[in-house]
């Protein structure tokens, strides 16, 4: 067992963040359209409360409500050096090995309240580790400066966190004002990270699979033991894109192996895989898999005059057409002599 | 009686005929049975239209052979419309 500490690389969406310098009450070097991700990121996770960060509330003199609330979520790549485990440097999910499980998850941050006087109410901050309907409020905000934070509602979903859910859903923030009156306010966020602690899955799951492997390819996986009580693998591609294989749809299954078709997903890259089960909780990483799409096939038409073939191909942006050559035509005449 | 084709004899390949058309480059190989024996000949450089048929020189031997063409790149095309192969006897045949 030990802890992993997890910090976002990803704005997966942004309402209403701003990114910049707060100067006590007004924010500073505000840049027209918020900021770009990669300086809202730098300031959600940057540990210096004196460097820009990522910004919410009314603007400054001109107190009012619209454009006041912020939403914004964070995601994690699977091929970012973003997990840290036991205090070492941070390694990518890729990296991660096989049979890594979590089994707990914290959302940390700081939060700091800028206003020219200060509001009689104040519950500006809530954090959202998961996508649940109901969100769940960070501490209320009672100070200044405050370090809030969010545990995993292990009620919902009732798995309890998993490995994949934290990759798959990231964390939200939400600054929602409830201040009455019109004072001008402005929330600073910075320092953000998940942290929890994790185990290694004694069974020594290994994906057996060397890819890149395409759609209908056979899957392997082999366990010490433990592999009868799997009921889901779950792959998840880099873009978030995730497909589910249930255990109906896998076509061995001892405690020792097993097997189940690639199905197509529809993405060419690296995915992560997961499994559940029922004697363990959560998901427990299985690794990285390196997936094709097959190319299509077509109707082969004869077109008199065409001097080269014309293939499917998948490319970064869909499938488009290509031609290629006729593969090197011949002709030999009889033999003479005899 | 009149001698009809041959009869094992050993035979020189000393020049091809072509009357061809097309585009790319048509490349020319001499083989002998099974391949055993190759022979590449310069390229012959074809063009749409054309009003000559180039004779490729060879120096090939064996008792029986046959002419092979090929194009290996993308939208190179042929058309041969004639073929002639000039031989000669050298040799009445291979001792067992």
């Amino acid at each position: 067992m030990g802890v992993y500490v997890l910090q976002a690389d990803q704005v997966f969406t942004n309402v209403g963040g701003w990114y910049g310098e707060l100067n006590h009450s007004c924010p500073l070097n505000v840049p027209t359209g918020g900021g770009s991700d990669s300086e809202i990121l730098a300031g959600i996770n940057s540990a210096n409360s004196l460097l820009n960060k990522l910004l919410g509330g009314r603007t400054c003199g001109t107190p009012d409500t619209v454009g006041s609330e912020v939403h914004i979520r964070f995601g994690y790549g699977l091929s970012t050096n973003n997990i840290s485990l036991d205090g070492n440097p941070a390694i990518s999910f890729d990296n991660l090995v096989p049979g890594f499980k979590i089994s707990s998850a914290q959302l940390q941050i700081t939060v700091s309240l800028q206003a020219t006087f200060a509001p009689t109410t104040a519950n500006l901050e809530r954090g959202q580790l998961d996508t649940k309907d109901i969100k769940a409020n960070l501490s209320p905000y009672t100070s200044i400066f405050a370090t809030v934070s969010d545990d995993w509602d292990y009620s919902n979903p009732t798995l309890g966190p998993t490995i994949f859910q934290v990759i798959q859903d990231g964390f939200g923030l939400d600054f929602v004002p409830s201040v009455t009156g019109d004072t001008p306010f402005f929330v600073k966020a910075f320092n953000a990270f998940v942290i929890g602690l994790y185990d290694i899955v004694a069974d020594g799951f290994s994906l057996d699979t060397i890819g890149p492997a395409t759609n209908g390819d056979t899957i392997s996986v082999s366990a010490t033991s433990g592999l009868d009580t799997i009921n889901k693998v779950q792959i998840q591609y880099n873009d978030g894109t995730t497909v589910t294989i249930d255990v109906t749809s896998f076509v061995t299954q001892t405690p020792t192996s097993l097997t189940f078709i690639l199905p197509f997903l529809g993405f060419t890259g690296t995915a992560q895989l997961f499994m559940q089960g029922t004697s363990f909780s959560g998901s427990v990483l299985l690794g990285s898999l390196e997936v094709l799409v097959e190319n299509g096939s077509g109707i082969y038409e004869i077109v008199p005059g065409k001097t080269n073939d014309t293939i499917y191909v998948n490319s970064g942006d869909g499938p488009t057409t290509q031609d290629v050559k006729i593969p090197n035509p011949r002709w030999k005449t009889g033999y003479i002599g005899g | 009686v009149a001698k009809q084709g041959f009869n094992g004899e050993i035979l020189h390949f000393n020049a091809i005929r072509l009357r061809v058309t097309g585009s790319g480059n048509l490349q020319l190989t001499m083989k002998s049975l099974d391949d055993v024996n190759t022979l590449a000949l310069a390229n012959t450089v074809m063009a749409a239209t054309t009003n000559i048929e180039p004779t490729t020189l060879t120096n090939f031997i064996d008792q029986r052979g046959c002419l092979e063409g090929t194009t290996t790149l993308i939208n190179e095309t042929f058309n041969i419309s004639k073929i002639v192969i000039f031989i000669r006897p050298i040799a009445s045949g291979y001792p067992g």
